[in-house]
């Protein structure tokens, strides 16, 4: 069975919708949705409507929780004191755009989904606030992976889309504590796999097109769709509708509008 | 008594005048006096203060000093005089009077034809930048007495490098980050971009900085309140510039201890 999986819409309509028409065309019998669908861009309501119209299922992401509990960044979430002063002017906008029925809805996504041997999480399953960035240690990534008993962890967040194979290895782990005797231990663990499925709405992969991924089930073939749409429509309503210009030249460029990592050793603390 | 030699630098903008003014400087013996001036530059002394903080011995001036630098041509050996691409050539004639000088223009290998090449009595290669871009507008702000928040400047400077305000063809600042350094950051456009430059100069780490910082840009369709916007978007706070130089002076003390 072709799945498709998205995030990271960001309130831009214009992708999604584009974004699809390409799964429908890609045949995709199920469509999952990492979250983020609200936040910078300027169709948050659109956004939300579209996603509960279809049924898609879908987990919180970090904005979608943002929008509903308020700010809480951990340092992982700014690079920088403009990119925050960014960050926090759409945060403020898309809080006051967003209609009580959607900022409900966002409230009660589940933190992760699954099916059979496959989870869905938009950071991962620590936190929706986590970047697995590709770079991150091994170890640390196959612990998410375990963690979530799952063969095929699939996360968005980072925007930037890729597929990580933790092949199969044996573990030596050794465990200490004041007080109590060392003791190492052994086990095996099988391939394992996460799929970042990059970003619907805000790509920054160098260029304005979104990514998604459809999967197969039945052969684990993973295809990193990219696909191109009007972006100038996004970026004119991003003016428009009062949001910082920037965000419009970021966007047509393929940059992050504000929130980046780039420490694959950070841990987020929230 | 020695021979006085002035040099009058001049060419378009980015082509590497007040570059190759420090590489002669660099050759120059450590007893002789020299000084440099840049008409034009405003409050925005840009390369008065790279050149003053790589030459702590030259004397550099700028407008407002035109008298004291004509008091020191009879006391010196050599002086350099930069003109801006925005200043009529002739108005060194107006600053120099009589005094004899050598016109030298730093071009792009490229350029065969230009009211330079009429001008100089020397002419020397320089950056191959793109001439056919005509910039019709500079801008300029000083940012003295601002701490700015070195990642942000970054951001801030890749933005103003790759077109969000406007089509630049050349961009140059001077400013003062939180640990307490000064860094100088050029760009022209066609030519590899560098990496900010610190500027030897003391670490400022005791309230907001007392010398001068600021931003340059050359370009068209300049989306300047946006740009000026964002440049103040990078400053620290009061309570911040407190917290960071705080943390560095700590740093910098059980470094000396170790």
């Amino acid at each position: 069975m072709k799945i498709a999986v998205m995030s990271c819409i960001h309130g831009n309509y214009e992708a999604l919708d584009a974004v699809l028409l390409d799964i429908d065309q890609q045949k995709a019998e199920k469509i999952f949705c990492l979250g983020d669908l609200v936040g910078y861009g300027p169709y948050p309501n659109a956004v939300v409507t579209q996603i509960r119209s279809l049924d898609i299922p879908t987990c919180a992401g970090c904005w979608d929780e943002d929008i509903v509990e308020g700010l809480n960044s951990c340092e992982c979430s700014y690079p920088s004191l403009l990119a925050e002063k960014r960050g926090k002017a759409a945060h403020e906008w898309t809080h006051q755009e967003l209609h009580d029925e959607n900022r409900e809805f966002l409230a009660q996504l589940p933190h992760g989904l699954s099916q059979d041997n496959l989870v869905f999480f938009h950071g991962s399953p620590q936190s929706n606030h986590e970047y697995l960035l590709p770079e991150l240690d091994a170890f640390v990534a196959l612990e998410r992976v375990l963690s979530a008993n799952a063969d095929v962890l699939f996360c968005g967040h980072t925007h930037v889309p890729y597929v990580r194979t933790l092949d199969t290895g044996s573990l030596q782990v050794r465990v200490e504590g004041v007080g109590i005797e060392a003791k190492e231990i052994s086990f095996s663990a099988p391939m394992k796999r996460i799929i970042n499925v990059g970003s619907v709405g805000e790509p920054r992969h160098g260029r304005p097109n979104a990514t998604y991924v459809i999967y197969d089930t039945d052969t684990q073939e993973v295809s990193l769709r990219e696909v191109p749409y009007d972006y100038q429509k996004t970026c004119a309503a991003i003016i428009e509708k009062g949001l910082p210009a920037i965000f419009a030249w970021r966007l047509a460029q393929g940059l992050e509008y504000a929130e980046r990592a780039d420490d694959p050793t950070h841990v987020c603390t929230r | 008594m020695s021979v006085l030699n002035i040099t009058v630098v001049a060419g378009p903008a980015g082509c590497g005048k007040t570059t190759w003014i420090c590489r002669q400087i660099q050759n120059l013996t450590a007893n002789e006096n020299v000084i440099y001036f840049s008409p034009g530059t405003g409050k925005v002394p840009i390369d008065q203060t790279r050149l003053a903080a790589e030459f702590p011995n030259l004397k550099v001036f700028q407008d407002g000093q035109e008298v004291e630098f004509l008091q020191q041509l009879a006391t010196v050996d050599t002086v350099y005089i930069e003109l801006g691409f925005y200043l009529e050539l002739t108005s060194i004639q107006q600053i120099l009077d009589e005094l004899p000088y050598q016109a030298l223009a730093i071009l792009p290998p490229k350029l065969e034809y230009s009211e330079y090449h009429a001008w100089a009595d020397k002419i020397i290669k320089g950056a191959d930048i793109d001439t056919s871009m005509v910039s019709n507008r500079l801008w300029r702000v000083p940012s003295s007495g601002q701490v700015i928040d070195e990642d942000s400047l970054q951001e801030f400077w890749y933005e103003i490098t790759h077109g969000a305000y406007g089509q630049v063809s050349r961009a140059k600042g001077v400013f003062d980050v939180a640990d307490g350094r000064s860094l100088y950051a050029d760009f022209v456009a066609g030519i590899p971009a560098t990496e900010f430059l610190e500027l030897d100069l003391p670490r400022h780490l005791e309230g907001r900085p007392q010398r001068f910082s600021g931003l340059e840009i050359l370009g068209n369709n300049l989306e300047e309140s946006a740009m000026k916007q964002t440049l103040e978007d990078c400053y620290l706070s009061e309570v911040a510039i407190t917290q960071h130089q705080q943390q560095v002076k700590q740093i910098l003390l059980e470094e000396n201890i170790e």
